[in-house]
C-alpha cells in the first residue's frame, strides 16, 4: 500500500539517530522559550533560523516544527502558573489554569495541559496522514466572506468567555477592536491612529499587549493587593489527576482536538479561534457553567488540546500548497527555500521523505513532549513556591528581553509599559482583559475581510448570505447571540446586563 | 563614534576576559591602525527573517563576511514598509559597519508614498552596490479562460465594473506595477491589496480573484505545480526561472518596465575606500556559482557593478516611480 | 446622604469607555469613510467608537442608579517600581548595555514589594540570573542587545 510505505519511509527518516537527536533539542528548546514568558516561537525560529543553514533540510526543518509546538507546551506552563500567556492561544488555557494553580491544583492543570495536547497532537497527526490533501482543499474554499462570517461567530462566542456583566464583555470586545485598527489599513494603506510613529505603522503586537495587560498588570496588582503573600503560600495538594479529574476531561480533549484539528488549517487566526471555540463550547455543555473561570479542569483540557490539534493541522497548507497559515509557517516556507527546497504542491512528491520524516516526527515529539512535561510538572510547582518577591523581578526581566527580541526595538517596552498601566486599571475595574485581548486579535482581520469580500461583491452585501459556508456561520452565529442575550432578557430589569453569561 | 556599533560578541568575550571596559578599549584601540574591516559587520534587512529578502541577505552576507574575512551579522528590522530599518541604518554611524539591503521599495516608491518620512534616501545614503534584480509575474488561475496578455486585457475593458486584481499589499511595487499597466494598456482594474501574498495567492488559486501580480518566487512552485497560469513577466528581460513566460514589453507594451531591484547601501559619509571595499567583496560574491543559483531561484538575476552604476540606477527609478506614485494618487499616511 | 455615583466601578469604566470612544472617533472621522458598500478606512473605526460612546454613556447613567463595589486604593508604590523599572530598562538598555540595566530593572522593581530588602545572598543570586540571562539570550538566542554599552567604553 502506498500510505504504508511512505509511513515507513517517514519512521525511517524521523528515526535517524540525528534527526532524533534534532527532534529532542527542538521541542527541549520550544518548551524553554515556551516558558519563557514575551519569547515566542517567531522570534526563536527568526533567530535559529541561519543555524540550520548547515543542517540537511529534513533535520532542519524537524528541529524547526519541534520548536513550534513545544513552544505551544511550553507556553501553556507560564499561563498556568503566573497568569502570561506566551502564545494569543494560551490565553483561553490562562483562565482557568490560573485559577486552579491559585487553588493549589497547578501540577493537575499542567498534567492535564500536557496529557491533552499529547492526545491531541497524536490524532492530528493521524488526520494530517490520512486526509492531508483533501483538507488542503478546505483552506481555498475560505474566501473573504467565509473568513468574515467565521470571526462574527467567533468575536461572539468570545463573549462567552466573561463571568460577570454582559455590557463590560461588549465594552472590552469593542476596545479591543478599536485597539486593533491601530497601524496600516490593508485595504486602502493608511495608516490610522498611528500618531507619525513609524513603530505603531504595522499596528500594535499581541504579545506586546498581552505582556502588558497580563504580565506587567497581573505583578502590580498582586504587589498592590494585601494578597501578595499567599499568591504560593497555598497549599499544593497534589500533583497528578484524580480517576474523577481524568473522567471529566476524556471529552473536552476529543472535542477541542476535532475544533483544533479543522480550524487549524485555515489561514490567519485558525488555531486561536479553535482555543476559545472550544472553550466556549464546553461551557455551554457543562452542566457547572459557573465553574468555569473558577477553575474548571474542561477549561484547561479543551482549549489546549485545540490549540495543540490546531498546531499540527496548520502544518497542512504549508506542506501540501506551500501557503503559510501563519508567521511560524511562513519562517518554514523561508527555511525550506534557503534548503533550496521550492515549497509548494510537490514537497510532497519530489521530497517524501521530508514530508512523512516531518509528519511521524510531530508524533514522536509530541511523545518526547509528554515524557519530558510531566516529570517537570513537579519541578514548575516548585518553582512557583519561590517566594513572589524574588519571583515577579524575574518575570519582569524576561518580558523585558522578549519583548525586545519580537523587533529589535525598545520602543515595544515603552507600549508594553503602557499597557501595563491599563491592565491594572481594569484589573481595579474588575473588567477582564480576555475578550479584548480576542477582539483585538480577530477585529483588524474581520474588517480585513469584510471590506475584501465587499470590494469582490462591487458593493452587494448579499454575498455574506447566498455563500453557503458563510451563510452557515452566521446563522450560527445569530443563534449563538441569540442564546446569550435570551436569560438575560428574560430577567428582572434591575438585574439586566448582570448576567452570568 | 565607532563604539556604537560594538557588537555584542566583541564585548562579550570582553566579559569573559574578566577585563570589562579595558578589554574593550584595547581591542578597540588596535582597530585603528588596521584596515577595513577589523570587527563584525552589521547588515540590516528591512523584513522578517525568513523572508525573501532575509534569505537573499543571508546568502549574500554570508559569502561577503568570508571574502572580506569578518563576519556579517544580518540584523532584522522589520516594520512600517522597510521604513523603519531604512530610518535605523540612515542614523548610524557612517563607518561601514552598518549595510542596508535596501529595494527599489525603499527608494523609488516609499518616498513618494509616505510624506513624513524621517530620512532622505537621496541625501542620507552612499549606494555601494546593485545586487540583483526581481522580476514580477502576473499570474492567473490554471482553469481560468484567460490564456494570454490579451485576455485580460479584453476582459478587464468588457468588465465595466473593474476586473479584480490581487496584489501582495498597498504601495507594493506590485500595486504600483498594476497602476503602471492600467496606465499603458488604458484599463482600469479593481485593485484588491492584501496582506502579504499568501492569502492572495490562496483567492487566486479559489477561484475568487481572476488576476495576481506577484514576486516570481511567491508563484512558481504554484506555477510549476499547475495551479497558477503565468501570463507574463514586469520586467524588460525574461525571468530566468521562466524562461517561456514573455514580458509584458514583447507583448506589445514597448517601454513597460517594473522589475524590482536590491542592492547594499551605506549611510552617507562613509569612506570611499570603504565603499569601495564592500563593492569589491560584494561583486566577487555574487559571481560565486552557489549565490547566484540563489538569486536564479529567486526569479531574478544578479547584476553588480560599480557604485556610481546603483547611484543613477535609484536616480532614475526615482524619478519614473515617482510619476507613476503621484498619477495613481496613492498615499499611505 | 448617599454619593451621586453609586457604583464607582462601574462608573470609571464608563469613563475608559468613553474617552475612548470620543478620543477614536475624533481621529477616526478624519479618515474618509467611504459608504457601506465600499468602505473607507474611517467606516469601521467610526462606528466602533460610538458603539463605546453609547456603552460609555450607558454605563455612567448604571453608575448613579444601582449599587456597586468600590474601586479600592491604587497602589502607587508598585505602580510606579514596575512601569518606572521597565521605562528606565527601554530607555538605557541600548546605551548602557543588557548586565548594568537587567541590575536597574531587577532592583527598581524589587523596591515596589513592601517585602523587599537588601540581603547578600539576594545580591548573589542576582549575578548568577543576569550571567544566564546573557548567556541565554544573547549568547544562545543572539539577540542584538550589546552586554556592556556604548556608554560604558572608552
Amino acid at each position: 500500500m502506498d500510505l504504508l510505505s511512505n509511513l515507513l519511509l517517514g519512521v525511517e527518516t524521523a528515526f535517524s539517530a540525528w534527526n532524533l537527536l534534532y527532534c529532542f533539542i527542538g521541542v527541549l528548546l520550544g518548551t524553554a522559550i515556551g516558558v519563557l514568558p514575551g519569547l515566542g516561537p517567531v522570534a526563536t525560529i527568526a533567530m535559529l533560523l541561519p543555524l540550520t543553514f548547515g543542517l540537511p533540510a529534513d533535520t532542519s526543518l524537524i528541529m524547526l516544527a519541534g520548536i513550534y509546538y513545544g513552544a505551544q507546551y511550553g507556553g501553556s506552563t507560564t499561563a498556568i502558573l503566573v497568569n502570561l500567556p506566551g502564545e494569543s492561544s494560551s490565553v483561553v488555557t490562562m483562565l482557568d489554569g490560573y485559577q486552579m494553580a491559585r487553588q493549589g491544583r497547578a501540577g493537575v492543570a499542567l498534567a492535564t495541559a500536557a496529557i491533552g495536547s499529547f492526545v491531541a497532537g497524536t490524532i492530528a497527526t493521524i488526520v494530517i496522514v490520512l486526509f492531508a490533501p483533501p483538507l488542503a482543499g478546505l483552506a481555498l474554499e475560505f474566501g473573504p466572506a467565509e473568513y468574515f462570517s467565521l470571526m462574527v461567530l467567533g468575536l461572539i462566542a468570545s463573549v462567552v468567555l466573561a463571568h460577570g456583566s454582559l455590557l463590560h464583555a461588549f465594552g472590552m470586545i469593542m476596545l479591543g477592536l478599536l485597539l486593533g485598527f491601530v497601524g496600516t489599513d490593508v485595504n486602502s494603506g493608511m495608516q490610522r491612529y498611528s500618531w507619525d510613529i513609524p513603530q505603531l505603522g504595522d499596528g500594535l503586537d499581541f504579545a506586546i499587549l498581552a505582556m502588558g495587560m497580563f504580565g506587567l498588570g497581573e505583578i502590580i496588582g498582586n504587589l498592590g493587593s494585601s494578597m501578595t503573600r499567599d499568591v504560593n503560600t497555598m497549599k499544593i495538594s497534589s500533583l497528578m489527576p484524580t480517576r474523577e479529574d481524568f473522567r471529566r476531561m476524556v471529552k473536552p480533549i476529543l472535542r477541542g482536538t476535532a475544533f483544533g484539528s479543522v480550524l487549524g488549517i485555515l489561514p490567519g487566526g485558525g488555531a486561536l479561534l479553535a482555543a476559545f471555540g472550544a472553550y466556549s463550547l464546553e461551557k455551554k455543555l457543562s452542566r457547572n457553567p459557573r465553574e468555569f473561570g473558577r477553575g474548571a479542569i474542561e477549561g484547561v483540557a479543551a482549549p489546549e488540546s485545540a490549540n495543540n490539534a490546531g498546531a499540527q493541522t496548520s502544518f497542512i497548507p504549508m506542506l501540501t500548497l506551500g501557503i503559510p497559515s501563519n508567521a511560524v509557517m511562513a519562517l518554514m516556507i523561508g527555511a525550506m527555500i534557503i534548503q533550496g527546497i521550492q515549497p509548494g504542491p510537490s514537497v510532497m512528491t519530489e521530497q517524501p521523505a521530508l514530508f512523512w520524516g516531518l509528519i511521524v516526527s510531530m508524533w514522536l515529539g509530541n511523545l518526547m513532549l509528554l515524557i519530558l512535561n510531566l516529570p517537570l510538572v513537579g519541578l514548575w510547582v516548585k518553582l512557583i513556591s519561590v517566594p513572589y518577591h524574588f519571583l515577579y523581578p524575574c518575570i519582569l526581566v524576561f518580558c523585558c528581553i522578549g519583548v525586545f527580541s519580537l523587533n529589535n526595538s525598545t520602543f515595544d517596552l515603552y507600549v508594553m509599559g503602557v499597557f501595563g498601566v491599563l491592565g491594572y486599571l481594569f484589573r481595579k475595574l474588575g473588567a477582564e482583559p480576555a475578550p479584548m485581548l480576542l477582539a483585538f486579535i480577530l477585529g483588524p482581520m474581520m474588517e480585513e475581510y469584510l471590506r475584501r469580500a465587499l470590494l469582490l461583491s462591487h458593493g452587494d452585501p448579499a454575498t455574506f448570505i447566498t455563500n453557503p459556508i458563510s451563510g452557515v456561520l452566521l446563522f450560527a452565529a445569530a443563534t449563538l447571540i441569540v442564546l446569550v442575550l435570551l436569560p438575560t432578557v428574560s430577567r428582572s430589569r434591575g438585574e439586566a446586563f448582570q448576567d452570568e453569561a | 563614534m565607532a563604539r556604537n556599533a560594538r557588537t555584542a560578541k566583541l564585548s562579550r568575550r570582553c566579559v569573559l576576559a574578566g577585563a570589562v571596559a579595558l578589554g574593550a578599549s584595547l581591542s578597540l584601540s588596535g582597530a585603528n591602525a588596521q584596515a577595513y574591516p577589523d570587527r563584525a559587520i552589521k547588515l540590516v534587512v528591512p523584513g522578517t527573517a525568513g523572508g525573501g529578502m532575509d534569505v537573499m541577505a543571508r546568502v549574500i552576507g554570508d559569502r561577503v563576511g568570508s571574502i572580506l574575512k569578518q563576519p556579517v551579522v544580518v540584523e532584522n528590522k522589520p516594520g512600517a514598509g522597510g521604513n523603519i530599518a531604512v530610518d535605523y541604518v540612515a542614523k548610524s554611524p557612517a563607518d561601514g559597519y552598518t549595510i542596508l539591503i535596501g529595494q527599489i521599495a525603499h527608494f523609488a516608491i516609499n518616498p513618494w508614498l509616505y510624506s513624513k518620512l524621517s530620512f532622505d534616501p537621496m541625501k542620507d545614503f552612499t549606494p555601494v552596490i546593485l545586487l540583483a534584480d526581481a522580476p514580477n509575474v502576473m499570474v492567473v488561475n490554471a482553469e481560468s479562460n484567460l490564456k494570454a496578455l490579451s485576455d485580460v486585457v479584453t476582459a478587464a475593458k468588457a468588465d465595466k465594473q473593474g476586473m479584480a486584481l490581487a496584489t501582495p499589499g498597498n504601495g507594493t511595487i506590485s500595486h504600483m506595477t498594476a497602476e503602471l499597466f492600467q496606465k499603458t494598456a488604458e484599463i482600469k482594474f479593481n485593485h484588491i491589496p492584501y496582506k502579504g501574498a499568501a492569502p492572495a495567492l490562496t483567492d487566486v488559486m479559489g477561484g475568487r480573484v481572476p488576476v495576481m501580480l506577484s514576486s516570481v518566487p511567491t508563484a512558481l512552485s504554484q506555477i510549476r505545480a499547475g495551479k497558477l497560469r503565468p501570463i507574463a513577466v514586469t520586467a524588460t528581460k525574461r525571468s530566468p526561472a521562466l524562461p517561456d513566460v514573455q514580458t509584458i514589453e514583447e507583448l506589445g507594451y514597448p517601454g513597460f518596465d517594473a522589475a524590482t531591484w536590491y542592492g547594499f547601501l551605506v549611510p552617507a559619509g562613509t569612506p570611499a575606500d570603504v565603499v569601495a571595499a564592500l563593492n569589491t567583496a560584494a561583486n566577487e560574491a555574487i559571481k560565486a556559482d552557489d549565490v547566484r543559483e540563489k538569486v536564479l531561484q529567486e526569479g531574478g538575476d544578479v547584476i553588480g557593478g560599480t557604485p556610481e552604476q546603483f547611484a543613477q540606477a535609484i536616480k532614475r527609478d526615482y524619478e519614473k516611480w515617482g510619476k507613476v506614485v503621484q498619477d495613481s494618487g496613492a498615499k499611505l499616511d | 446622604m448617599q454619593p451621586v455615583v453609586r457604583a464607582p466601578k462601574e462608573f470609571w469604566l464608563g469613563v475608559v469607555y468613553l474617552s475612548f470612544g470620543v478620543v477614536g472617533l475624533w481621529v477616526g472621522l478624519g479618515y474618509p469613510l467611504g459608504t457601506a458598500g465600499r468602505m473607507g478606512p474611517g467606516y469601521m473605526p467610526s462606528v466602533i467608537a460610538t458603539i463605546l460612546i453609547v456603552f460609555g454613556i450607558v454605563s455612567l447613567i448604571r453608575s448613579v442608579r444601582i449599587d456597586g463595589e468600590a474601586v479600592g486604593k491604587l497602589a502607587p508604590r508598585p505602580l510606579l517600581g514596575v512601569i518606572g523599572g521597565v521605562v528606565f530598562f527601554a530607555f538605557f538598555v541600548t546605551r548602557i548595555g543588557l548586565i548594568p540595566s537587567i541590575f536597574a530593572l531587577v532592583l527598581i522593581s524589587a523596591c515596589a514589594s513592601p517585602d523587599f530588602r537588601f540581603r547578600w545572598y539576594a545580591l548573589a543570586g542576582l549575578v548568577v540570573f543576569v550571567a544566564a540571562c546573557c548567556l541565554l539570550f544573547v549568547q544562545g538566542l543572539g539577540v542584538p542587545l550589546p552586554l556592556i554599552g556604548p556608554w560604558f567604553s572608552f
